[in-house]
């Protein structure tokens, strides 16, 4: 016993100077504290065993989940949640549980953020109880516990984003094409219009939508994740319903996978509008995404408005915007390819930007591989419209985005310092002998 | 440093990052500059007994903001007469110049307005068509074809015009936004057909631009419908052609020109990326190119025919030039056509109204 204590003192993983575990504590130690107790459990090895299996699975979960379900649903359900519902079906997917086909119940199960929660609570609470203060293995596990934050502020606070300009055009917001938004605008000043923004998250079948900024209640009906607009034979002419609503019906569509390039979902909904704090209903109307599309993007063909209290409020279901305090205009888009060929070469986007508050205005080259950086923000050129007039550049912003690269450098140089350690150790005992 | 401060520092900064996924979006309020279309048209049309009126002024936005005002006064000066020598009348406002350029475009005008400079003003035109002139949906996508909008339907128009009555007529007034830069100036009929391809406003921006000294022997001879631009070339009793037309195609397609032209000598078309000797890639107006000298294969003892062109896409047109006739003139001509497509270039059409005036 004495001999396997000494050999765990030695190893990093051994207990602390000031704890002893209650394998090594005496019998004639008193009760234990039940607080001391909880944090021994969660610095217990045994929990980071538990959690990296739960994490394994999840992660097997989420892959057969995401044969039916959109990428991005999947990460943000299973992934970035604490606790995901999985429905038996997804276990369909593989060859014993083919009879799970169909069935609707769901059993809950640990999500990403819990297991990433707990295991850097372990690690924390290990650092704190057990380990013993080694350099390599601190600045390991210090790599590590970057490594899950970071993972955590890219899920809460990154936003990707995207930006179309056509040549000769400025942009000044740009769009989220994964996050809708709902919203209400007055049009009545000439110069400005004054948004009031929805969230998604307040957007589902059967909410009430209030609030003091609003110029009405806005009552949901449907909401779909994905949807078409389906043109109606016989369009309709009842005062009750305005906007695209006379002349479009909505269509559920099952969410696309996300894994193909131009695969989105458009999300739409069907909405009454009532008199604030009243069942007064002043009219039913459709919205969605697609009518942001070219085909459908000038929404005065089909005015999704209505007048309350003499001001004129236009309704629109719209990709979350994000609007920038510069400018980005578009000087050209190039396409260039292979001689001879219509393989691409390289896509590039000649743009300027402009940020008056900041006096800059330089005009920059965006093109594959060579983003653009500014103001927190990564510019990438992503896309192009079919006649190359208009470019698509992703907007991407991460706080954490360095995040990754100093954890990975710790971990290394935790992993170099902790067994150059070991062998300095070996090396010693061999040449005593 | 002592275990316990270790573990209160730990836990607090574990809890620090647990604390955010607490927050809930909540609705907002915010404010933005309008965004709106650069350009602007409102009309009026006046339905007479034998013909319908139409009253136009297009421009920027700006523009035509300011002359809003002045605008429907003027209108609402119209009466209709019923006279044969002066059917309509009108007060014209004092800031208005009379433009007495009556024919654009081969459209015979009634009368025109200038306000503002010659240069960046706007007009008001006035013009008239026999019977009802077509539908007010009709006239009304004709205007918002010239804007750059897509068509609207039966459903759509009544959400789109107003009607007032001027004098006892019920008049339909129109107030459209776009982006296309439609003016009613009169613009060169070659600059017009190469905005004709098709209605979105960055095909309609561009302008083709080449040395108008062309090489001995290069005539320029009248264009139909189907070229931009036609020239004859004459080497003794041998004549070949050169020929320049846009065509609304996506860049990816414009190697179906270089097929098309394979097709015309009796050749096979060739696959999409496929490579073969006669075509090559070349820099034109700074513009990745294709560039092929295709010639027809012996067939009996007739005269081989040839073809030297090349293929620009650009801005939502693929222009192709095409050097086409007996192989020894082709052979002869290659390298006027060389320093011809070293002229090439583009720029900016200033206005791309298609003659549909009024």
């Amino acid at each position: 016993m004495a001999e396997a204590t000494e050999t765990m003192e030695k190893d990093s993983f051994g207990p602390a100077k000031d704890f002893k575990s209650p394998r090594t504590a005496g019998p004639a130690q008193p009760s234990p504290n039940p607080v001391r107790l909880f944090f021994e459990g969660l610095a217990s090895l045994r929990l980071t065993v538990i959690m990296l299996f739960l994490g394994v699975l999840l992660v097997w979960f989420g892959s057969l989940a995401q044969v039916k379900g959109g990428i991005w649903h999947i990460i943000s359900d299973y992934f970035r949640s604490f606790i995901v519902w999985i429905p038996l079906d997804v276990l369909s997917n593989v060859l014993p549980f083919k009879w799970l086909a169909g069935v609707e119940t769901k059993f809950p199960y640990p999500g990403g953020w819990l297991i990433g929660a707990i295991l850097l609570a372990n690690l924390l609470t290990a650092h704190a109880l057990r380990f013993r203060l080694r350099f390599g293995i601190l600045m390991l596990h210090s790599g590590l516990v970057v490594l899950l934050i970071s993972e955590f502020v890219t899920g809460m606070y990154a936003v990707e984003m995207k930006m179309e300009i056509d040549e000769g055009s400025s942009a000044s917001f740009a769009y989220d094409e994964r996050t809708p938004e709902l919203v209400v605008i007055d049009v009545t000043d000439p110069e400005q219009n004054r948004v009031v923004a929805i969230p998604a998250s307040k957007i589902y079948p059967g909410a009430l939508i209030q609030d003091e900024q609003l110029p009405f209640d806005i009552q949901v009906n449907e909401f779909f994740d994905n949807s078409a607009l389906v043109r109606r034979s016989v369009p309709l002419n009842s005062l009750g319903q305005f906007g695209t609503l006379r002349s479009y019906k909505l269509e559920e569509r099952p969410v696309v996978s996300g894994t193909q390039m131009n695969d989105m979902d458009y999300p739409g909904a069907l909405l009454s509008l009532k008199k604030k704090d009243s069942d007064t209903k002043l009219g039913d109307l459709l919205v969605s995404c697609q009518l942001g599309l070219p085909r459908f993007r000038e929404w005065n063909v089909i005015p999704q408005k209505k007048t309350v209290g003499g001001k004129e409020y236009h309704i629109h279901l719209r990709f979350k915007r994000y609007y920038k305090p510069y400018r980005v205009h578009l000087i050209d888009f190039k396409f260039d390819r292979y001689p001879g060929t219509t393989t691409a070469k390289n896509y590039s986007s000649l743009i300027r930007m402009i940020d008056s508050a900041k006096d800059v205005d330089r005009e920059v080259l965006i093109r594959m591989n060579h983003p653009l950086r500014y103001e927190g923000e990564t510019f990438y050129q992503s896309s192009f419209k079919p006649n190359e007039t208009r470019t698509v550049l992703a907007v991407v912003r991460n706080p954490g985005w360095l995040m990754p690269y100093i954890s990975c450098t710790m971990v290394s140089i935790g992993l170099l310092v902790h067994f150059s350690q070991s062998l300095a150790r070996f090396l010693r005992r061999e040449l005593s002998k | 440093m002592s275990n316990r401060p270790r573990r209160s520092l730990l836990l607090i900064l574990l809890a620090s990052f647990l604390l955010p996924g607490c927050a809930e979006e909540e609705i907002s309020e915010y404010q933005v500059e309008k965004a709106l279309p650069p350009y602007r048209l409102l009309a009026a049309i006046f339905p007479d007994t034998d013909r319908t009126w139409f009253i136009r002024m297009v421009g920027p936005r700006v523009e035509i903001g300011r002359s809003r005002a002045t605008f429907d006064q003027f209108v609402e000066s119209i009466r209709l007469t019923g006279k044969v020598d002066e059917p309509i009348t009108w007060t014209r406002p004092s800031a208005w110049k009379k433009n007495d350029d009556l024919s654009v475009g081969g459209i015979r005008r009634y009368a025109a307005f200038r306000i503002g400079s010659q240069d960046d003003g706007v007009e008001v035109v006035i013009t008239s068509l026999r019977g009802s002139g077509g539908s007010i949906l009709a006239n009304v996508n004709r205007y918002r074809g010239q804007l750059g909008l897509q068509p609207i339907g039966k459903v759509e128009l009544s959400q789109t015009v107003e009607k007032q009555d001027v004098n006892g007529v019920e008049v339909t007034r129109i107030d459209l936004r776009g982006d296309k830069p439609t003016s009613s100036m009169p613009m060169p009929r070659r600059a017009t057909r190469a905005s004709s391809g098709g209605n979105q406003s960055n095909r309609a921006r561009m302008r083709l631009i080449f040395d108008k000294n062309l090489p001995e022997g290069w005539t320029e001879r009248p264009t139909g419908r189907e070229f931009h631009y036609a020239f004859a070339i004459k080497q003794g009793e041998d004549v070949a052609s050169f020929s320049i037309t846009p065509q609304v195609m996506v860049a990816q397609e414009a190697y179906q020109i270089i097929n098309s032209w394979r097709q015309q000598l009796g050749l096979q078309p060739l696959g999409n990326g496929q490579t073969q000797d006669g075509v090559e890639f070349r820099k034109y107006a700074s513009r990745d190119s294709w560039y092929a000298h295709i010639e027809e294969p012996q067939v009996g003892d007739r005269e081989r025919k040839a073809i030297v062109g090349a293929v620009l896409p650009r801005r939502g047109l693929v222009w192709s030039f095409r050097l086409h006739g007996p192989t020894d003139i082709v052979a002869a001509q290659r390298a006027n056509f060389d320093a011809f497509m070293d002229t090439v270039r583009f720029q900016p059409a200033v206005a791309t109204s298609e003659g549909s005036d009024g």
